[in-house]
């Protein structure tokens, strides 16, 4: 006889099990803490923006997690998920400034979640989308899909060029807004992308003036805050932006994909249908005088809430390291002084050395002889990647404007030693660079004016791995042959 | 000094270590009760319901803890390079399980759902064009092609009525008459896309799936096929079989993670398709410079998740290897659901959907023992009452509304036996009693019922009755108790989960 079983909604606290180390103080910030994440023994992570790190605590509530999912798998889909999400939902509504808990949805990742708020409008002719050159490239290319195949759909790019000043964007971004609207059909609308934070370069934007630019035309602000969430306060609600998503795996240490999408009420009406379409999903009509949006995402397929959930013990993690603002001041400051001494070391300079656009992640120029960096070769890029992670070491590489840069990340793990190390390391792989692609054949056609205008095209032909004659590992591409890319595109110089 | 790192890819067989259990020439223990140690069931709980949701055997769920160690390790190596070969080792193996042409035929999504909806919302839908669904088409393509027909104007669709009990013979004729009245119908140069399920998921039933893919193509249709529950239930063989496109769960009947599924789509299907959901960085602008659509490249990357779930592809083809192989767990399984059903019936006193087992290869569908006054019209309540009645007793099968019936759709797999059958039988007669008495007493508002689950499936569900939150103490309760709340963004939806 199988024993009655209680339905009772569980909260984490009760499916997780304290973890004992938060019995103990947390060590100083830098070195110390390697021990609580997984690198492997050696590795230098200076690129804590791309993908974020899992504590090894976080990761072991996350066995716990998928351990409740399999013991009784219809428990948590129907019932057992639910509470726990809402209050996961809860607890970011409140981080990050929204009004009630039914603002904030989980998505799998921020270019999901940007890519369902424009999905959703219903675009026609005449409309408009603002973009920028740094909007990051997922977004671009969904805004670039949607002008291809909605006729008269217009995109208007901002171009956004460092090193500038907050001035400097935001008289730009006002001019910009100004043009679009006196242009505009009557009776079209218009949608900007706002990036709180660029990813490349890595620089924190006034967007919050930005928006209210926009708000003032008339415009609608989405604001693709991709790494704000844990790398500074957000109070959403007087930000007066139409759409906010940001990633929890990059700055606030849940695990990989999970992000949330900010749809205040102003903002529901947009908003019909999830991708894939809820079952829930009902057609707009009298008897619907309003969209369920809500609930629409709280099922849409089978998927694992795993990471979604993890944002409980995420925000565990941080309080016992020692809170937002001590980890924020400490990835700060050591952004600012580890610029500074990785420019000294390569020689070179700081993109943004007033910190105006500086939070967590600093720019330095590499020291790559300018003609070589006069058109975007997308080799360069792969090979950067490649010998820095050869190195045991990442931090990104990236082109703006006729120059190759380093992006650096400042996490609670770093210390100043750390841009010393990367600045040594980066002198001698530019300097190989230089002499391989001398001798490297490289086609034409993987060079590109600027990296945007090499995103434009296709793929097929554009080099990305030398397969080393086919035997199978890909070499950095200054190699003397190269090979063309088939269905395996290695996109390194595109990614976050 | 700086140490120096290989950045050659590496094998996932490389990384895991769990799966030396396969190649130590341990045998597996024979199907049935002997095989519950290897999953990770709560002590007790008997799982009659694989089809929703599958289960992750322990060593898969070992593997999938290195793989993410893997990922912790060293981050960018892991999305920069490492999980490309992996990942393209996975396809390889899929495509030749599910006998693609090319492994550039089949790409990765979350589940389903996912790639269903990525593949309709890839067409440029056009006043005049027309889907044709199914009153069985699962809900999330259901309200998929609903809302593709809500935003477009002019896009018709032509809804197909699927009605058991039935026989394939029967499907087909009214098929072919459906199709050929939809293409009459259709304006010249029009498109016609018709979403056709390989096995249904409610009732569960194997559909002669080919031969209406046949009719459509016949006719000049589009068809799309919905095999979420196909792959690791039934042999594939999509080379054949005529689909434009198809879309199957792993992580139903082949043990991998959840989620995970793979979408095939063969040569001259790639051309509807321009991107992936989010747009990938890799998306170009059609035109003369791109003569054909870079789809499969897309797909490579188009936003951060976790490709453990696709991964662990590769290590549950070595646990089904190692456990007997397809054939011997297809033949169990298949066995074990037609004597199952055979038995549940008999012990509820009710009968069998399919007794000639037609449509029948690892699920059976059997009527619950209510009253038919009882069944009269769809109530949610009953469904919600069910699905928690059956975890309050700790075991699961699905329950669901079909032709004015309520059933239990029953899933057999490796870890089943003919007993567990009668166990579900017995738990039932007394769950349907108790629903049956409690409901008279109940105050289930007006409201929240349908003439059909479809016409339910239609309402907003806001004061739909879905959970009774116990006075607000928080236990969610079966709906058949005086006090009802409406739903606020707490839907609860037991009853048309699949």
């Amino acid at each position: 006889m199988t024993s009655p079983n209680s339905l009772e909604t569980l909260t984490l606290d009760q499916v997780l099990k304290p973890n004992s180390l938060f019995q103990q103080s947390a060590p100083k910030f830098g070195h110390d803490f390697l021990k609580y994440y997984s690198f492997k023994a050696g590795f230098l992570n200076l690129n804590n923006g791309s993908f974020g790190a899992l504590p090894k605590v976080v990761t072991e509530a996350c066995t716990e997690l998928t351990a409740w999912q399999e013991e009784n798998t219809d428990y948590f889909f129907r019932i057992g998920f639910i509470p726990p999400l809402i209050g996961v939902r809860e607890q970011l509504a409140k981080f990050v400034g929204a009004s009630d808990v039914d603002e904030i949805v989980m998505v799998a990742n921020t270019s999901t979640g940007m890519g369902v708020v424009l999905r959703n409008f219903l675009w026609k002719s005449g409309d408009i989308i603002i973009r920028c050159n740094t909007t990051y490239a997922t977004v671009y290319k969904t805004i670039q899909y949607i002008h291809d195949t909605t006729p008269g759909v217009q995109i208007s790019e901002f171009q956004l060029l460092f090193p500038t000043t907050r001035k400097a964007v935001l008289k730009g971004w006002q001019k910009h807004i100004d043009n679009v609207k006196l242009n505009a059909p009557k009776g079209s609308k218009i949608v900007a992308i706002v990036d709180s934070i660029v990813a490349n370069p890595g620089a924190s934007m006034p967007w919050k003036e930005m928006v209210k630019i926009c708000k003032d035309a008339g415009i609608w602000a989405i604001v693709d805050g991709a790494h704000s969430v844990g790398q500074e306060p957000l109070d959403l609600k007087t930000s007066g932006a139409d759409f906010f998503v940001s990633s929890a795996h990059k700055w606030l240490n849940a695990k990989r994909g999970c992000a949330f999408l900010w749809i205040p009420k102003k903002s529901r009406d947009i908003m019909l249908t999830t991708i894939p379409t809820s079952a829930s999903y009902v057609s707009p009509g009298p008897d619907r005088p309003e969209t369920n949006i809500v609930s629409q995402f709280q099922y849409n397929g089978t998927i694992d809430y795993t990471p979604y959930l993890s944002v409980d013990y995420a925000f565990k993690w941080r309080e016992w390291v020692g809170g937002e603002a001590a980890i924020h001041k400490y990835c700060n400051g050591l952004a600012r002084e580890g610029g500074k001494v990785l420019a000294r070391v390569m020689d070179t300079n700081v993109m943004d050395p007033d910190g105006e656009f500086t939070l967590a992640m600093v720019n330095v120029v590499l020291p790559i002889a300018k003609d070589l960096s006069a058109v975007y070769d997308a080799s360069i890029a792969t090979a950067l990647t490649n010998k820095l992670l050869a190195q045991n070491l990442f931090a990104v590489t990236f082109y703006h404007r006729e120059l190759w840069w380093t992006r650096v990340s400042a996490q609670i793990w770093n210390d100043l030693s750390d841009f010393e190390i990367l600045g040594n390391a980066l002198v001698s792989i530019c300097s190989e660079i230089v002499a391989e692609h001398k001798n490297a054949n490289i086609p034409q056609n993987s060079k590109a004016q600027s990296f945007n205008s090499y995103l434009e095209r296709p793929f097929k032909g554009a080099v990305a791995h030398d397969y080393n004659k086919g035997l199978g590992y890909p070499q950095p591409v200054t190699a003397t042959t190269v090979v063309p890319v088939g269905y395996h595109t290695h996109l390194a110089s595109i990614r976050p | 000094m700086s140490n120096t790192q290989s950045i050659a890819p590496v094998p996932i067989d490389q990384i895991v270590k769990a799966t030396k259990i396969f190649s130590q020439r341990t045998l597996a223990p024979s199907f049935g009760h002997g095989f519950l140690p290897y999953f990770s069931f709560k002590q007790g709980y008997l799982n009659l319901n694989n089809g929703s949701y599958g289960a992750l055997p322990k060593v898969v769920t070992e593997a999938c803890n290195e793989l993410m160690a893997w990922q912790e390790e060293n981050t960018d190596f892991y999305y920069r390079i490492g999980f490309i070969p992996p990942l393209i080792n996975v396809r390889e193996q899929l495509a030749k399980l599910v006998g693609a042409s090319d492994v550039d035929e089949l790409v990765m999504v979350a589940n389903a759902s996912t790639g269903l909806g990525l593949v309709l919302r890839n067409f440029l839908w056009q006043s005049g064009d027309a889907i044709v669904r199914c009153n069985t088409t699962y809900a999330t393509i259901y309200k998929t092609i609903q809302y593709i027909h809500d935003v477009t104007p002019g896009v018709q669709i032509s809804e197909f009525q699927l009605i058991f009990p039935t026989t394939p013979q029967a499907i087909l004729d009214r098929w072919t008459k459906h199709i050929h009245n939809v293409k009459r119908s259709s304006p010249q140069g029009k498109n016609i896309v018709a979403v056709i399920d390989s096995i249904v998921a409610n009732p569960a039933a194997a559909m002669p799936w080919k031969e209406m893919v046949k009719i459509c193509k016949d006719a000049g249709i589009w068809t799309i096929v919905d095999g979420a529950h196909s792959v690791g239930q039934e042999v594939l063989n999509l080379a054949d079989c005529g689909a434009d496109f198809f879309v199957s769960n792993c992580h139903k009947w082949l043990n991998s993670k959840r989620g995970a599924a793979f979408l095939w789509m063969p040569k001259e299907s790639q051309k509807i398709m321009l991107t992936t959901i989010p747009t990938s960085a890799s998306y170009v602008t059609p035109g003369p410079d791109r003569p054909e659509t870079n789809i499969i490249s897309q797909f490579q990357y188009n936003g951060t998740i976790d490709y453990t779930t696709y991964l662990s592809v590769h290590v549950a083809l070595q646990w089904r290897e190692w456990i007997g192989g397809e054939a011997a767990i297809h033949a169990y399984c298949n066995n074990l659901a037609r004597e199952g059903g055979k038995i549940l019936a008999q012990t509820m006193n009710t009968t069998v959907m399919d007794p000639n087992g037609e449509f029948t290869k690892a699920m059976v569908n059997v009527t619950l023992p209510f009253p038919s006054d009882f069944q009269a019209q769809y109530d949610p309540s009953i469904g919600t009452a069910l699905s928690n009645k059956l975890l309050a007793q700790n075991k699961y099968a699905v329950t669901y509304y079909h032709n004015n019936i309520w059933w239990t759709r029953v899933s057999a797999q490796i870890w089943n036996e003919l007993d567990d059958f009668k166990t579900l039988g017995n738990a039932l007669i007394t769950i349907c009693g108790e629903i049956v008495t409690e409901h008279k007493n109940a105050n289930v508002p007006q409201d929240c019922k349908a003439d059909s689950f479809h016409l339910y499936l239609q309402q907003p569900i806001r004061g739909a009755v879905a959970l009774d939150l116990n006075n607000g103490v928080g236990a969610p309760r079966p709906i058949t108790t005086t006090k009802v709340t409406p739903v606020g963004y707490h839907t609860h939806l037991a009853s048309i989960r699949p």
